[in-house]
């Protein structure tokens, strides 16, 4: 299954309406272009319970495979994360939501 | 036997309304200083959205900036409204022009991409009213 690519919106010096989060796949999981810098943000519409989201790493060292980073989104929460390094998680890095109902997501790029 | 003592006492009070005067010469000198805006650093341990603050629309604000700073400036009015990110570059003494951003009645929108160079590693900014609210991201 292929991945559903959630593009990143660029900020520059021109002032960028804040990006409504959009629908994930929770299926295919998502790719999104990664600077390191790139900045995610989760938003849980779920009052009832938390959620999450994984961050694929790409390292393998001696054949084992770094842990992902699972990011949980709290019950109705909107939070916000970066510092995701591009040799950790690549330049497209991959992520999966556990829930296509209640959590949607926004990219920027500073 | 009094005499010391009345020129001892002359000479503290002088004292005393030169350092007061002093003091208020210079009270009168210090520049007006801008209000600092903290910037919420990011990292891989999510952040709840932190709410945006007002803006000081007198003494305008500073924040840290790194060039990939974000910004989110938020109008809470129902009138359009400026901001203006200074630049600190100067050229044969001449000033490079400030960026000045305008926000519509009720928008929220981010700016980022404002490099060390010409807006410094302490930004100053300055909200042409108080209803424009920032939340200062560093990723």
């Amino acid at each position: 299954m292929t991945a559903t690519v959630m593009a990143s919106t660029q900020l520059s010096q021109t002032p960028v309406t804040t990006p409504v989060p959009g629908a994930v796949d929770a299926v295919n999981g998502n790719v999104t272009p990664n600077s390191g810098a790139t900045v995610f943000r989760l938003k849980n519409s779920d009052s009832v319970s938390t959620h999450t989201v994984t961050f694929t790493s790409n390292v393998v060292e001696d054949s084992l495979a770094l842990a992902d980073l699972v990011v949980t989104v709290p019950i109705s929460g909107d939070v916000t994360l970066s510092q995701l390094p591009v040799d950790v998680f690549g330049a497209q890095v991959s992520w999966l939501a556990s829930d296509g109902t209640h959590l949607t997501v926004s990219v920027v790029e500073p | 036997m009094t005499q010391p003592f009345i020129y001892v006492a002359i000479a503290l009070l002088a004292t005393y309304f030169t350092a007061a005067v002093i003091r208020r010469l210079v009270q009168q000198e210090e520049p007006v200083t801008a209000t600092n805006i903290a910037s919420v650093q990011l990292s891989q341990t999510p952040t709840a959205d932190p709410t945006n603050v007002a803006c000081d629309a007198v003494n305008g604000n500073i924040s840290t900036n790194s060039g990939a700073t974000c910004f989110r400036f938020q109008n809470s009015d129902t009138a359009s409204h400026t901001v203006v990110l200074t630049s600190i570059v100067t050229e044969d003494s001449l000033a490079l022009a400030d960026l000045t951003i305008t926000l519509a009645a009720s928008a929220i929108e981010w700016v980022s991409q404002l490099p060390v160079d010409i807006f410094g590693a302490q930004i100053s900014y300055l909200a042409s009213n108080a209803l424009v609210k920032v939340t200062v991201f560093e990723p």
